[in-house]
């Protein structure tokens, strides 16, 4: 057969080419088809998937409110314990709840304080020791300490016209002096001295040193007060600086050897002290000079001033003052001025220390006023502007500064004015500071410490003043004042809760942009009605907890029944919402407090306030349905969205949209799948 | 080797049957190149044609103007060749719309509140999308 036929072919070759050619043909016929048929059932396949599609919708809504945002993960509980339960059983109001309870907060330190009317005496040209100013601490760990000794002689003992200087010595060294000068022969004459720095744990000697500024003439200290508070964890900043510097300004003038820069992760507490002067033959005005403290840019109210026996001699003024800094960085600078201006006042040794601590751990207190308070008494009266009332919920070590002087001018004895401190209605006699100016009316300031623990309670600090001699024209004056208390609550029984989570609000859904402002709510009880409790939340601009701008700081007072405590950002929401939507949230009592309690939290979430639109769509379509276009029409508009949602078969979607709120009135709402279908809802 | 194209060349009798059967393979090479790009021109314009779907996604009766949101659901671009409103041809602005996108396409015309006109949308391929449509009152 296969021999027959390729004699054939042989024989009939043109048959073979049309062979050929009919199959090329067919070939090419067959793509042909192929192509247009397999296309045609393609599209032939998208038209009945379009006709399949049965995408409706069934509602539109206004929406006020996003959903809850819940915590994710697990509360950080900075202060107390997490007791049971888990941040999963406060993402809903239910009956589980998560519980904490409070723990011990405690703000480490330590202090010495010693006061003594002991008097005692030198000739000396030279630092002796002052033997009623020795503290002997030890540190148990490597601390930050402040060091603050204040001795001066009452009216009528013996003191050298030329004064004297006082010194910190530190482990047998000198470490920091001030000198001062009084009226005359045996007028008052007292000293300031402050110190900071670092120590390391173990022992420690810290002394307290006077010697005569004219070698060989008696000065003495009737009364002192020595004081050393130590911090194992302290922000703090401090300088000491012998570099003299000048002027003749009657304003006050950058000592550009007193600036410290201060950075604080978290609002704090800032106790500052800046003690500046001359010693005996350095360019002083009769009228002396006087000072105060800049922060960021701002003198404090109020001003110090201290007037020498003479023009060159020892003359030196201290000024205090506590306040609230906020997270961030700060800048403190003393600065002086001439009390006679165009003639030169001098600063050869000055000591500026900050120290600041957590807003949450100390209290403070502190007044400063301009008001003038004159008394002819010989014996203590009240400054009626250097008043502080406290109320300890602890024990606490508390230190108290009073400081008050009178300018050039004002109405002053020249055998000056004495100071002490009174708490709770006893003056603290230990206190005493005697200082007496150059003459007549001329600025004359007074320094006075105390420190002790006081009670849990309320607690009366009083400033008090005489005239140190109450002969004729007794009259002294106090026009400027401060008034300090800080105290260290001691550790026994203070308890506190802090607790903090992560909130992320869906910004894909809730664009901030759309956003009105955000509502933190909590529900929860505790076991004590006594204390309030605060939301707050993280501030991105200022890096800090707070409810700074919140509707509401003032905090919540608890039944021990269940409650709830919202509260709303206003338009200050922005600064506490990062561009990804996290928030954080803190839950916090207002302080510590003697009881410990326990706190159960069944729910804490942020939503968003907004204007928005939540749609309803319905696919009774066999397929699934991607929509890809809104249209929001109404009579002056056709408002068209880009939309990217998936509906499955037989499903019901809700598609909320915060950025667009429908039009008042009439309006159609249309929505146009990927395959070309629309559906339409009519509503108003 | 010298020999065998000596051979050749003596034997002249040999030569036109491979010239012929050379020229016939050129030629058959050219008809089936023209039959191809013939086929491969015909099948792509059909289906491009084919391809074409576009749909109204809204109708809005602006003033003196018609403005038309036309999305292309098909598989190739398209090119609005020609817009009949009442079945008399109408400026537009030009669009030409790839796959999956979508844009007004506006059309020049005079509305009348409360009338209906029908508005016929014409591609350059021919495939068009027709309907009735309202003006507002």
């Amino acid at each position: 057969m296969w021999i027959i036929t390729r004699l054939r072919l042989k024989r009939d070759r043109r048959g073979v080419s049309n062979i050929i050619v009919v199959a090329l043909s067919l070939v090419i016929i067959l793509v042909i088809v192929s192509n247009i048929v397999l296309w045609s059932y393609e599209m032939n396949q998208l038209d009945w998937e379009k006709m399949k599609e049965d995408m409706s919708i069934t509602n539109v809504e206004h929406v006020t409110y996003s959903s809850w945002f819940v915590a994710q993960s697990e509360y950080a509980v900075n202060i107390g314990s997490r007791v049971s339960g888990t941040y999963t059983d406060t993402q809903a109001i239910d009956g589980s709840f998560e519980t904490f309870r409070e723990g011990l907060t405690t703000f480490e330190h330590g202090y010495a304080f010693k006061s003594s009317d002991t008097r005692v005496s030198t000739s000396s040209g030279t630092p002796v020791n002052d033997s009623e100013a020795v503290l002997n601490i030890t540190l148990d760990m490597d601390s930050h300490i402040f060091i603050i000794y204040n001795a001066g002689n009452k009216e009528g003992s013996a003191e050298d016209q030329i004064g004297k200087g006082c010194a910190i010595n530190v482990d047998g060294e000198d470490k920091a002096f001030s000198w001062q000068s009084p009226y005359a022969v045996d007028s008052a004459n007292s000293v300031t001295v402050v110190w900071a720095t670092f120590l390391s744990a173990g022992s420690h000697t810290i002394q307290g040193r006077f010697f005569a500024n004219r070698a060989g003439y008696t000065v003495g200290i009737d009364t002192r007060q020595i004081m050393a508070y130590w911090f194992p964890t302290v922000v703090s900043e401090y300088v000491r600086s012998t570099v003299s510097v000048t002027t003749t300004s009657g304003t006050p003038v950058d000592d550009t050897e007193a600036v410290l820069n201060i950075t604080l992760n978290e609002d704090s507490v800032a106790f500052m002290i800046y003690n500046a002067g001359n010693q005996r033959g350095s360019a002083e005005p009769l009228e002396g000079k006087g000072i105060t403290i800049n922060i960021d840019g701002s003198d404090i109210a109020t001003k110090e001033w201290q007037s020498p026996y003479s023009n060159q001699d020892a003359n030196s003024v201290t000024i205090v003052y506590a306040t609230l800094l906020a997270t961030g960085s700060h800048i403190v600078k003393g600065r002086f001025f001439s009390n006679s201006p165009a003639q030169t006042t001098t600063i050869d040794e000055r000591q500026l220390i900050v120290f600041c601590f957590p807003s949450d751990a100390v209290t403070y207190g502190f007044t400063e006023s301009t008001t003038s308070v004159s008394t002819a008494s010989g014996t203590p009266v009240n400054d009626t502007e250097a008043i502080l009332n406290t109320t300890l919920t602890t024990s606490s070590d508390t230190l108290i500064i009073y400081v008050g002087a009178n300018s050039y001018g004002t109405t002053e004895n020249r055998h000056g004015k004495g100071i002490l401190v009174n708490v709770d209605g006893t003056d603290e006699s230990n206190s005493s500071s005697w200082q007496s100016t150059h003459s007549w009316d001329y600025p004359n300031s007074v320094t006075s410490l105390w420190s002790e623990q006081l009670a849990a309670g309320s607690h009366t600090i009083q400033g008090r003043f005489s005239s140190n001699l109450g002969s004729s024209k007794p009259t002294v004056t106090i026009s400027h004042r401060q008034l300090l208390i800080l105290t260290f609550p001691t550790s026994a029984t203070n308890y506190r809760l802090d607790v903090n989570g992560t909130f992320v609000v869906d910004v894909s859904t809730y664009p901030l942009d759309s956003i009105q402002t955000l509502e933190i709510q909590l529900r929860y009880r505790t076991d004590d009605a006594g204390e309030k409790w605060y939301l707050k939340a993280y501030n991105w601009s200022s890096s800090t907890y707070s409810d700074s701008g919140f509707n509401s700081t003032a905090g919540h007072t608890p039944t021990t029944e269940w409650e709830y405590y919202a509260v709303n950002l206003t338009d200050e929401w922005r600064s506490y919402v990062q561009d990804n939507g996290t928030i954080y949230v803190k839950f916090v009592d207002e302080g510590a407090d003697s009881n410990q309690t326990i706190i159960d939290i069944d729910f804490l979430g942020v939503r968003a306030k907004i204007d928005g639109t939540r749609f309803t769509f319905k696919n009774e379509g066999a397929l699934t349905s991607h929509l890809v276009s809104l249209w929001i029409i109404n009579s002056t508009n056709h408002q068209r969205y880009d939309i990217n949602v998936f509906v499955n078969s037989a499903e019901t979607t809700t598609y909320l949209r915060a950025d667009f709120s429908l039009p008042t009135g009439q309006c159609t709402v249309k929505v146009v799948t990927e395959r070309g279908n629309t559906a339409v809802y009519s509503g108003s | 080797m010298v020999k065998s194209v000596r051979n050749i060349l003596r034997n002249r009798r040999g030569i036109t049957p491979v010239l012929s059967s050379l020229l016939l393979m050129v030629i058959a090479v050219a008809a089936m190149s023209i039959a191809i790009t013939a086929t491969y021109v015909i099948t792509d314009n059909l289906h491009d044609t084919m391809g074409e779907r576009f749909i109204v996604e809204d109708v809005w009766f602006r003033t003196d103007q018609i403005s038309i949101y036309l999305r292309n659901v098909g598989k190739v671009s398209i090119k609005i060749a020609a817009v009949y409103v009442n079945h008399s041809s109408q400026s537009f602005t030009y669009l030409e719309l790839e796959e999956d996108k979508h844009d007004w396409l506006n059309v020049t015309y005079s509305w009348s509140s409360s009338s209906v006109y029908h508005i016929n949308i014409v591609t350059i391929r021919g495939t068009k999308v027709v309907d009735y449509y309202t003006s507002p009152s």
